[in-house]
């Protein structure tokens, strides 16, 4: 698959997939692009790359791990989501921002692999597909998944 | 059959068991009133989650842009190309830019150079130094000036001893060095 193909096809499932994770546009986007420069830099090198989505999600989760690890951008956005709640008047607006304040502290409680795992099952990843981009076992998929989303739901129904 | 696991049941509802196992445990589910509740909330539990990972997801996406593969291969030569390429803009050719920037920096240099030397003692400021030291010091010496340094080496003939008198013009230091006319263990080998 070309190049332009990929970026075509994934740019938009990336972007999404990258702004669900670290919740912050300016970031994802810096992600996202930084994502396909070194699909780009691989394309271009020496290595065939067999399965460039599995890639472009792995990539995708380290970088936005790393960034969540050195910006502590949950807090931020928590923190965020506090302050503008305070002044919203609006009702609607007002319950979603508390439901995703709520989400990403549920997701907070998780390790780094678990969300990322979430997020690739709610994007509709198979077991091996989420196996082969975080690196385990198709066999632990299930019993990790399961145990992230009772813990999750966990949280949000409390 | 015996009552089915959570993970086995969350298993089942991604459809992520073989058909055989998905029909056993369908006749299970339809059988085991306990399991059927673990799967109904294990249902929920699921929703409720992808319903709010969905609140997550971007109310907007930005567009596209193809030029990327184009501008990052220039941008990966290294930090100045991605500068002039990306903020200034520059549409010359990069090695035109190499150079400019090397001439100027040659310039910098110079300028900063000739500063420097321009900083350094002026001739009338020397002479009225040497001039200064020619009458202070009446015995015989000698005065010397090397660009950094003035160097004053005044001879005792009554004590037979040799003072070497060095002044940082720069640095605004003096120190001052006294041994006999031909002591071994002088540091000058004089």
């Amino acid at each position: 698959m070309e190049f332009d193909e990929t970026y075509k096809e994934y740019f938009r499932p990336i972007y999404i997939f990258v702004y669900r994770l670290i919740g912050d546009q300016n970031s994802a986007m810096d992600i996202t692009q930084e994502t396909f420069v070194k699909l780009h830099n691989y394309m271009n090198g020496p290595n065939s790359l067999e399965n460039p989505k599995a890639w472009l999600y792995r990539v995708a989760a380290n970088m936005s791990n790393n960034h969540l690890k050195r910006n502590s951008t949950f807090n931020r956005i928590i923190k965020d989501i506090q302050t503008n709640s305070q002044y919203d008047n609006v009702e609607s607006d007002l319950i979603n921002i508390e439901r995703k304040a709520l989400i990403r502290k549920a997701l907070k409680k998780l390790s780094s692999k678990d969300r990322t795992m979430l997020q690739l099952y709610q994007d509709g990843f198979s077991y091996a597909e989420i196996a082969e981009i975080v690196n385990i076992k198709k066999t632990a998929v299930g019993k990790t998944l399961s145990r992230a989303i009772e813990k999750c739901a966990k949280y949000i129904e409390r | 059959m015996k009552c089915l696991s959570r993970e086995i049941i969350f298993d089942y509802i991604n459809r992520e068991l073989s058909e055989d196992n998905m029909k056993k445990i369908k006749n299970h589910l339809g059988s085991c009133k306990q399991c059927h509740d673990i799967f109904h909330h294990a249902n929920i539990q699921i929703q409720r989650v992808k319903a709010g990972l969905d609140l997550l997801s971007p109310e907007t996406i930005p567009e596209m842009s193809f030029c990327l593969p184009q501008k990052t291969k220039k941008a990966s030569q290294g930090i100045i190309s991605r500068v002039f390429k990306q903020r200034l803009k520059l549409s010359i050719e990069f090695s035109w830019v190499k150079a400019f920037v090397f001439t100027l920096l040659i310039l910098i240099f110079i300028s900063i150079f000739s500063l420097r030397k321009d900083r350094e003692i002026s001739e009338e400021d020397l002479q009225r130094l040497l001039m200064v030291a020619d009458i202070f010091y009446e015995e015989d010496h000698k005065v010397d000036w090397n660009g950094k340094e003035l160097v004053i080496v005044i001879f005792d003939q009554e004590k037979n001893t040799l003072e070497l008198v060095r002044t940082n013009m720069h640095e605004g230091k003096t120190s001052s060095v006294q041994f006999k006319v031909g002591d071994e263990n002088s540091h000058l080998g004089i």
